[in-house]
């Protein structure tokens, strides 16, 4: 699953570490998330929408569709 | 909708607490059964109850430890560990049987060891073996991540 959450990172000027503060996860998690070898589970999906005020979709997309 | 769990700041912190209670816990228990042994000639059903219970309340005592920790990790943080707990384990459970095979078989005759050495030996060469595995497991896949 790819994933354009380093972009929507830096466009925001934050850092990893915000981020992950943000959304409750390690910066390490949030590392892991943005070079896409970890998938989030659906809550942080959601929760990962919701701070960045984004639909699920235009955040992730399925590699396999 | 589940309570969310608060993520710990300072995992590694909460992690070494996490140790010192499983240590202290494992200390304790094992005054308990040396003060038995020492103070007792031959074994008994009382002095067996006492040394139950006491690993019971220390493997408690871990467990709580070990769930307060684990409310306290993301859901990579879990999801690394749960992958090292199966894969790391089974294959170090796999080194160990070698091992343990090895020794029962092809080692020749190993004399006349006590009971509770060789109960021991098994324990820690099965205990060591997964521990390994799950290190190395739990490594490699945050490796692979990063």
């Amino acid at each position: 699953m790819n994933n354009h959450l380093r972009t929507l990172r830096a466009d925001r000027g934050w850092s990893q570490a915000d981020l992950a503060a943000a959304l409750g996860v390690s910066r390490q998690t949030v590392n892991a998330l943005e070079t896409g070898r970890y998938d989030p589970s659906l809550p942080l999906a959601f929760k990962i929408a919701r701070v960045f005020e984004q639909p699920i979709e235009a955040i992730f997309s399925d590699t396999g569709a | 909708m589940a309570r969310e769990a608060r993520v710990s700041e300072q995992p590694l912190r909460r992690y070494g607490a996490v140790m010192g209670v499983c240590v202290l816990a494992g200390m304790a228990a094992g005054a308990v059964a040396g003060v038995v042994s020492a103070t007792s000639d031959e074994a008994s059903l009382g002095g067996a109850a006492l040394i139950a219970a006491a690993v019971a309340l220390a493997m408690a005592a871990a467990l709580w430890a070990c769930f307060r920790w684990w409310k306290g990790l993301d859901e990579a943080a879990q999801e690394a560990h749960k992958w090292a707990w199966w894969w790391g384990s089974t294959v170090g459970l796999c080194f160990a049987g070698v091992i343990l095979m090895t020794l029962l078989y092809g080692a020749g005759d190993l004399g006349e060891a006590p009971i509770k050495s060789i109960l021991m030996l098994g324990t820690a060469i099965v205990t060591g073996c997964q521990m390994v595995g799950y290190s190395v497991a739990w490594a490699a896949w945050w490796f692979r991540r990063r």
